[in-house]
């Protein structure tokens, strides 16, 4: 069987990638940024971190800020709404 | 890259030689109805034409204005009733030169008249419609409009993203894309607006989703209380700027060129975003492809079947279990950069190469199973 890609990275600026399939803890994901152990199961359709982001940060998809980081979190972490907050009003300013 | 296309008098490019029964007010869309199935002929009902106000009486002029003059629309049976808001004849000269015929409900005297009355005049109409011939028109002519339904988790992950590609490319090779679904843009205006050619731009783009989340709160509505939505959340989408990105992401990543109104008549080449009226996701399509659009591609998740009587759509989803059970339904299998076996540029390359054999004349889903929907919405204020 072909090894096929289990994740998508939509623009190369992001620092989220988002799963193709179900990736349950401690597995290993090859990506062009290196190998990336999975911390905790990421269901289909979720964001993992490729790199390891400090509360304040911003979480990156489409090449563009789509929320903030509310933890310290390492590269691997699923990043979603218990450690990420909306920036709406933020991103609605021109 | 070329494909083959019908030249219209005033210089636009049709896909498609449509003969249209169109009825000006939904008093006469039992006779229009009638006569389409007798005929076999495209059909425009709506529930307008009568009793509309200001902003929403010129609105539904402008769609069925656009609708006659649409350049896949080769000629059109114009059905009134006789005392209705839209005149019938008015309207039938709007469509300028094309071949065109009207009939009145009361000046004909009655139903059956009318049904007699409209089919020999869609048999005359079909005699000089024919006569239109495709000739060979570079893929610059064409005007894409972009809509989604039925979404799921793969919309805003590979199909949106897929037509995006698609959109980058038609304009790159200087065609039009058009980007509806003014509510849905809320969570993206920001970035939206950077990406306007003007600052001015920019600051409409923002304002018209303004004018959209006050008209939703005066309705009890919140776009950004209500997003994202329990069951986004549950399918991996995390803030309503995600949401939001996602959707817009169907305009690919070139700059915004301008703001068009509802059904406003599509001039200009790139980009464009249309302000698209309050209503279900079919007065979106119906505002874009009255303003010119050719050819819709249509993201869906679960699927999709809405077809349009004025333009060919071409459903696309990422996902497979929908591509397998709803075949009569998808025209585009995008599942491949689902299943990791396909890039998203790659894909969008191949989705480019089916807008160009449908706007060669391969029949899409919808138009195969006689998919007919049309919905003219409403002008949001405030």
């Amino acid at each position: 069987m072909t090894k096929h890609r289990r994740y998508i990275i939509i623009d190369e600026r992001d620092n989220v990638a988002t799963t193709i399939e179900d990736i349950d803890d401690n597995e290993i994901v090859t990506t062009d940024r290196g190998d990336i152990r999975i911390v905790q199961h990421i269901p289909f359709g979720h964001k993992f971190a490729l790199e390891d982001m400090e509360a304040g940060d911003y979480v990156i998809k489409y090449g563009e800020r789509i929320g903030r980081v509310t933890a310290t979190l390492t590269k691997g972490s699923h990043v979603h709404v218990h450690n990420v907050e909306d920036i709406v009003d933020e991103v609605r300013k021109n | 890259m070329k494909f083959m296309g019908y030249r219209r008098n005033d210089g636009r490019v049709g896909v498609r030689n449509y003969v249209l029964v169109v009825s000006t007010v939904f008093c006469g869309s039992s006779v229009a109805q009638k006569i389409a199935a007798l005929t076999d002929t495209a059909l425009v009902t709506h529930q307008g034409g009568c009793g509309q106000l200001g902003p929403d009486k010129e609105h539904t002029l402008e769609i069925l204005t656009g609708v006659v003059t649409h350049p896949n629309v080769g000629g059109v049976l114009v059905v009134g009733l006789g005392c209705e808001q839209v005149d019938a004849k008015e309207l039938m000269a709007a469509a300028d030169g094309k071949p065109a015929r009207y009939l009145s409900i009361h000046d004909v005297g009655g139903n059956q008249n009318a049904e007699k009355s409209g089919v020999q005049l869609v048999n005359e109409l079909k005699l000089e419609v024919e006569k239109a011939k495709r000739v060979p028109v570079g893929i610059d002519e064409l005007i894409i409009a972009t809509q989604c339904g039925s979404s799921d988790t793969g919309s805003g992950l590979a199909s949106n993203p897929v037509v995006g590609e698609l959109a980058d490319l038609m304009v790159g090779a200087g065609g039009t894309v058009i980007l509806g679904e003014t509510g849905s843009l809320y969570g993206a205006a920001g970035l939206m607006a950077r990406r306007a050619v003007t600052p001015e731009l920019g600051q409409r783009i923002i304002e018209i989703t303004n004018v959209r989340e006050r008209h939703y709160k005066r309705m009890g509505k919140s776009i950004k209380e209500a997003n994202p939505t329990p069951g986004n959340i549950e399918g991996g989408l995390t803030t309503l700027v995600e949401k939001s990105l996602g959707g817009v992401r169907k305009g690919g990543t070139t700059p915004i060129q301008g703001l068009l109104k509802p059904g406003e008549k599509i001039m200009g080449k790139g980009l464009w975003v249309m302000d698209t009226s309050l209503g279900l996701g079919a007065c979106a399509s119906a505002d874009m492809l009255a303003g010119g659009a050719q050819i819709m591609a249509y993201t869906t998740g679960k699927g999709n079947p809405v077809g349009s009587p004025i333009a060919p759509v071409i459903k696309i989803t990422a996902t497979r279990e929908t591509v397998t059970t709803l075949d009569d339904i998808i025209d585009f299998d995008a599942s491949p950069v689902l299943l990791g076996n396909e890039t998203l540029k790659d894909c969008g390359r191949r989705l480019l190469e089916e807008v160009r054999r449908v706007a060669d004349g391969d029949i899409t889903k919808s138009e195969k199973f006689g998919s007919n929907i049309f919905a003219i919405g409403s002008i949001a204020v405030g």
